[in-house]
């Protein structure tokens, strides 16, 4: 009776361990890059804070929304985006080289430039350490 | 006889140039005779829906190999992320190459690809994109909807339609009107504009 | 033309007989096919300019009934056949009467402007076939579909028309004249 439900835990256990040593991999290689102490909700503040771009009004929350874990919207496609929270979506940051071909990309959209690796790692603490 | 031939040849020139005349005269802004009509259609619909399932239209062999191409995959992939990854052969070949080689400013957003997956898509684009052969396509213009063919498919179509429709808001969005563009089929019967219903002709 | 003994007389050979139902069968697939399957409405066009261009060429140099200077009156000719008709006294011909010359030649014309419209149109919005991106306009895509489509229309109008005189003559000279068309034979009748 007890056996399943042990063997459930571990299975959950060890899938939010997947997904955590993912980001931590990530967290742990910009560390190496020089940046320290991850902070939530300095990277909720990155995420939610407009920029003047090529004439244009720019955040993360453009498409993404301010909610991570609600869907979000192309700005100029329409096209739907899945929640961005690993909470709400957890296939998330799984891919190395794919979080950073979203971070070249619309970190250059939307700031101007390449994020730190202390954003990275601020942004990637807070959208996956989201509760829902 | 000869009479007669000329007769009946100059009345037919002359009917087809009235024809043509009518023709030119149709508004092209915010054309309003050219009208959308609501469920009404079924019927249409029905008649020639069994004539469709026998054969393909509107499919070019081109179109329908490259899905089997081993690169297909990675395009769809990566030009379908934002929006509906279009069929290559709607834009030259150097239109295509242009695009790749500018993927930073991608029509205002940064569509940056790595060095290897951005030479795979190029090549693939370079095998299905439209030639330029008997100057049908040049490098100019980038956009799939300012290449003359489709502004002709398309210039009936008033704004309130399109760009002030919030339902399809620009013509880079097929499938917002195109039910059936995923499988490449563009065919006007198959058009259902969001909040006008069918496109009749 | 060979005559035998019970008074048969071949008046249609077998160019014009196959043109005339292979044009039939394609008009029918073109007609059925317009702008839902683009291949099969494609190639009948194809197929029938080609047959058009062999007509053409056959009523110079064919079997006598199949030559224009057969069939095609002067305009006094026909207007008298046509007023004849009116009374029920029209003559009988063994080809092509002067109104179905008539007809034959706007049948002609109006395909011909129908097909090459169509290829026009193709190159034009579709940028295929043999005309492909010789026109791109905008403005030219119009006149070629409503030319086209114009004129679809009124070969099929003239198909109706066709019919009718066809079975309208049949009925006043007792004869057959769609079964003629099909094996060549017409009776030769005392005048």
């Amino acid at each position: 009776m007890i056996i399943p439900f042990l063997i459930g835990i571990l299975l959950m256990t060890s899938l939010s361990i997947a997904s955590a040593s993912d980001i931590d991999s990530m967290l742990a290689s910009y560390r190496d890059e020089g940046a320290t102490g991850f902070s939530a909700e300095r990277g909720k503040l990155l995420w939610t804070s407009t920029r003047l771009i090529d004439g244009e009004e720019r955040a993360c929350s453009s498409c993404h929304t301010a909610d991570p874990v609600a869907r979000g919207r192309h700005v100029k496609t329409g096209k739907t985006i899945e929640p961005i929270a690993v909470s709400a979506n957890p296939e998330r940051f799984t891919d190395v080289s794919k979080t950073e071909k979203w971070f070249r990309r619309n970190c250059k959209w939307t700031l101007g430039r390449e994020c730190t690796p202390q954003e990275k790692g601020d942004l990637l603490t807070w959208l996956g350490g989201q509760q829902e | 006889m000869k009479k007669t031939l000329l007769i009946l040849i100059g009345l037919m020139l002359g009917l087809t140039t009235s024809i043509a005349l009518l023709a030119g005269h149709d508004d092209r802004e915010g054309d309003e005779h050219h009208e959308y009509h609501e469920s009404d259609h079924d019927d249409d619909d029905d008649r020639k829906g069994w004539l469709r399932r026998f054969a393909g239209s509107n499919i070019t062999a081109q179109n329908r190999d490259r899905k089997q191409d081993p690169a297909f995959g990675t395009y769809a992939d990566e030009c379908g992320d934002c929006h509906m990854a279009y069929p290559p052969d709607m834009l030259s070949k150097e239109s295509w190459s242009v695009l790749m080689t500018n993927l930073e400013d991608h029509f205002g957003d940064n569509a940056e690809l790595d060095a290897e997956t951005a030479g795979k898509i190029g090549r693939f684009l370079d095998r299905y994109g439209a030639n330029t052969m008997n100057g049908v396509q040049s490098s100019k213009p980038a956009r799939i909807s300012d290449t003359r063919w489709f502004r002709a498919q398309h210039h009936e179509i008033p704004a309130r339609m399109v760009k002030n429709n919030p339902g399809v808001k620009s013509f880079s969005r097929c499938e917002a009107c195109h039910t059936r563009a995923a499988e490449g089929r563009f065919n006007e019967h198959d058009v259902r504009i969001p909040g006008f219903g069918y496109w009749d002709d | 033309m060979t005559t035998n003994e019970s008074g048969k007389i071949r008046v249609w050979d077998p160019v014009v007989r196959t043109f005339h139902w292979t044009l039939v069968l394609s008009f029918l697939v073109a007609w059925v096919t317009e702008d839902e399957l683009m291949t099969p409405h494609v190639w009948a066009g194809y197929l029938i300019t080609v047959l058009l261009l062999i007509r053409i060429v056959w009523g110079f140099i064919g079997t006598p009934h199949a030559r224009f200077r057969d069939f095609v009156y002067s305009p006094a000719v026909i207007r008298g056949y046509i007023s004849k008709m009116f009374s029920r006294s029209e003559p009988r011909y063994l080809g092509h009467n002067p109104a179905g010359g008539v007809m034959v030649t706007l049948l002609i014309l109006s395909l011909l402007i129908t097909v090459i419209s169509g290829i026009a149109l193709y190159g034009n919005t579709d940028l295929a076939g043999p005309m492909a991106g010789i026109f791109q306009g905008e403005y030219s895509a119009d006149i070629f579909e409503e030319v086209h489509e114009f004129f679809a229309n009124f070969t099929l109008f003239l198909v109706i028309l066709h019919i009718g005189g066809v079975t309208w003559s049949s009925v006043a000279h007792r004869e057959n004249l769609a079964k003629s068309m099909l094996t060549g034979i017409k009776e030769v009748k005392e005048s």
